[in-house]
């Protein structure tokens, strides 16, 4: 157990450097001085506000001694400050890391409620009109970009029924929980949608190999009811793999928290990393990536690793 | 009837192309930037055509909120995307495709590195290194747009791959090749890349998909190409705008973009079952 886990923390920090040198020399990948880019090629040149950022981005110094001064910065938390709001990035990243959370942990959480059972579904009826529907209705689910699910939320539960606003936050701490979930629903539905579809595939299949298994024909000889085997017995080996695949998946759900709080005009990091790219705020724009990339890339280590707390083949291999 | 959809999309986003850059316009397809509600020049006065009008004989699917022709504007926004995927599937083909056969079949140092540079990028979410990458660029045209979609395809192209040449380099018809002395690099060419690029091919169909959904996001979030020119995803952002007044400008464009997914996805789970089959076959 201790070398499994040895291993994959060697991987996970050789990984993070690769990460963090990509996305820092994307600054240098800029065409012509990153100061233009910053203060805007149409700028009114100040040669002391010139002078000032050449000194904080060491622009001077080597690209390599930039990228180690960078990094050590980052690893105490300092990604630098943003050239047009004045605010530092970890600040903002820590003000807005909960609603972005909260939308993926809420869009995950809804997805395995309902993929469950329709997975099930799929596979205790498999090849009959059930598993036919289900899998279309999956298939279609799995085709519709978010943000699309997301107009149509919006046009039918607030344009149309007028039940929940179409845009803005309300926080859990000042808004109380009510106030938020309404804020919160659509987006997360709108997340959850093709991790549904995702996941429910992944069930079914899953599922039909499993109640394929002599141990479940031998419940089955033992009278067991077909619910209780389809719980206890069979839904159980699936839960790996499902775990698996919500780690997998959580880049995408990442990416699409980017989309769906532009589109539903939420506070979180995506909508920060969103506007930072209008704005061209270069900073801004590379810290949040490195959070972002960093997130994903340790979040799927750890689900390694509790697959290997849960699977004792893969802990002894 | 996925097949057909998609055929009818290329096809319209080809005429839509060479109706306005060979024939200026001259085949009858509306021009897609022309507001009906505009003033013309040879008349001195103002066209007749409404914004947002509902679907009629001249609007086949009404027009949007300047009053443009939304029909013309999707068979045209069709070509945004299929230059995308175009050349994401040529970049993911041809290097993706060749890196992977050639790691899966050489080993060794050459696949220790190439790999992990492949699992760096993949370790980035695919949305988020895009948007960074595309925000670098000042000027977003479809150049810049499909270069930067198609660098970021040949990562997953090159998994998909190696784990083909390392299949089809164990089996018997390669040893029995190196047994009767042919060179490496014929047993790469015609041995082990041949019996890649079928599932390559299905992979391919996947990666469309995906690539689609990508473009239209960015082009929702209006950071692909610019405006005026029409894509799905800028259609759909600019008409969700008036979703009170008129949702059918919503549908169209997100139809398009829907159905035009599901076909690819539809193909390719196709292709990969096929695939599947004839593997066991084997």
């Amino acid at each position: 157990m201790g070398k499994v886990i040895a291993t994959r923390l060697a991987r996970l920090v050789a990984t993070l450097l690769a990460v963090t040198f990509l996305t820092f020399s994307m600054t240098a990948l800029l065409p012509g001085d990153p100061v233009n880019a910053i203060l805007g090629v149409d700028a009114v040149r100040d040669p002391e506000v010139v002078a000032k950022i050449r000194a904080d981005l060491g622009l001077d110094d080597p690209f390599l001694n930039r990228y180690v001064n960078w990094l050590g910065n980052a690893a105490t938390g300092d990604l630098g400050q943003s050239y047009i709001t004045d605010q530092e990035v970890m600040t903002t990243i820590s003000q807005r890391l909960p609603v972005t959370a909260q939308l993926a942990f809420m869009a995950i959480l809804m997805a395995v409620i309902l993929a469950i059972p329709i997975g099930m579904l799929g596979a205790y009826k498999q090849g009959k009109w059930q598993d036919a529907t289900t899998s279309a209705g999956v298939q279609v689910a799995l085709s519709i970009p978010n943000f699309i699910i997301g107009i149509f939320l919006i046009w039918l539960f607030s344009v149309q029924l007028g039940w929940l606003p179409a845009s803005n936050w309300n926080r859990i701490t000042t808004d109380g929980l009510v106030e938020n979930l309404k804020t919160a629903i659509l987006p997360a539905s709108a997340l959850a949608m093709t991790q549904m579809a995702i996941f429910s595939r992944l069930v079914r299949s899953d599922m039909i190999a499993t109640l394929q298994e002599d141990y479940i024909l031998a419940a089955r000889s033992k009278g067991l009811s077909d619910r209780f085997i389809l719980l206890r017995h069979a839904l159980r080996p699936s839960s790996l793999s499902l775990m698996t695949i919500i780690g997998i998946n959580f880049g995408a759900l990442l990416g699409g928290t980017v989309i769906i709080e532009t589109l539903f005009a939420i506070p979180g990091v995506g909508f920060r990393l969103i506007n930072a790219i209008y704005q061209r705020d270069i900073i801004v724009i590379q810290g949040i990536t490195v959070f972002i990339a960093t997130a994903y890339v340790v979040i799927n280590t750890i689900v390694d690793l509790l697959y290997a707390v849960v699977d004792p083949r893969i802990r002894k291999g | 009837m996925a097949s057909l959809w998609l055929v009818l999309v290329v096809f319209g986003a080809i005429y839509a192309k060479l109706d306005t850059s060979w024939f200026g316009g001259a085949l009858p397809l509306q021009d897609p930037n022309f507001q009906t509600n505009g003033f013309i020049r040879e008349t001195g006065e103002f066209g007749t055509g409404q914004p947002i009008e509902g679907m009629s004989g001249a609007h086949w699917l009404g027009t949007d909120a300047i009053a443009r022709d939304t029909f013309a504007r999707i068979v045209h926004g069709g070509w945004v995307s299929l230059v995308v995927v175009v050349v994401s599937a040529t970049c993911g083909i041809v290097i993706g495709g060749f890196l992977g056969s050639l790691v899966g079949f050489v080993r060794g140092r050459t696949e220790t590195v190439v790999m992990a540079t492949v699992d760096v990028i993949l370790a980035f979410p695919a949305l988020v290194l895009l948007l960074a990458l595309v925000s670098i660029f000042e000027v977003r045209n479809l150049f810049v747009i499909s270069a930067v979609i198609g660098v970021l395809s040949i990562p997953a192209y090159t998994r998909v791959a190696r784990a083909n040449s390392l299949a089809v380099s164990s089996r018997e018809f390669v040893t029995a090749a190196r047994a009767i002395g042919t060179k490496p690099r014929r047993i790469l060419f015609r041995e082990v890349i041949p019996n890649v690029l079928p599932t390559l091919l299905a992979y391919t169909m996947v990666a469309a998909a995906f690539v689609v959904v990508v473009e239209g996001s960015l082009s929702f979030l209006g950071l692909s190409v610019q405006l005026p020119t029409p894509t799905w995803g800028n259609m759909i952002n600019q008409a969700r705008r008036d979703i009170k007044i008129n949702v059918a400008q919503v549908i169209w464009p997100s139809l398009a973009l829907t159905l035009t997914v599901l076909s690819l996805n539809q193909v390719g789970d196709f292709f990969q079952q096929r695939r599947e089959v004839r593997g066991s076959n084997l």
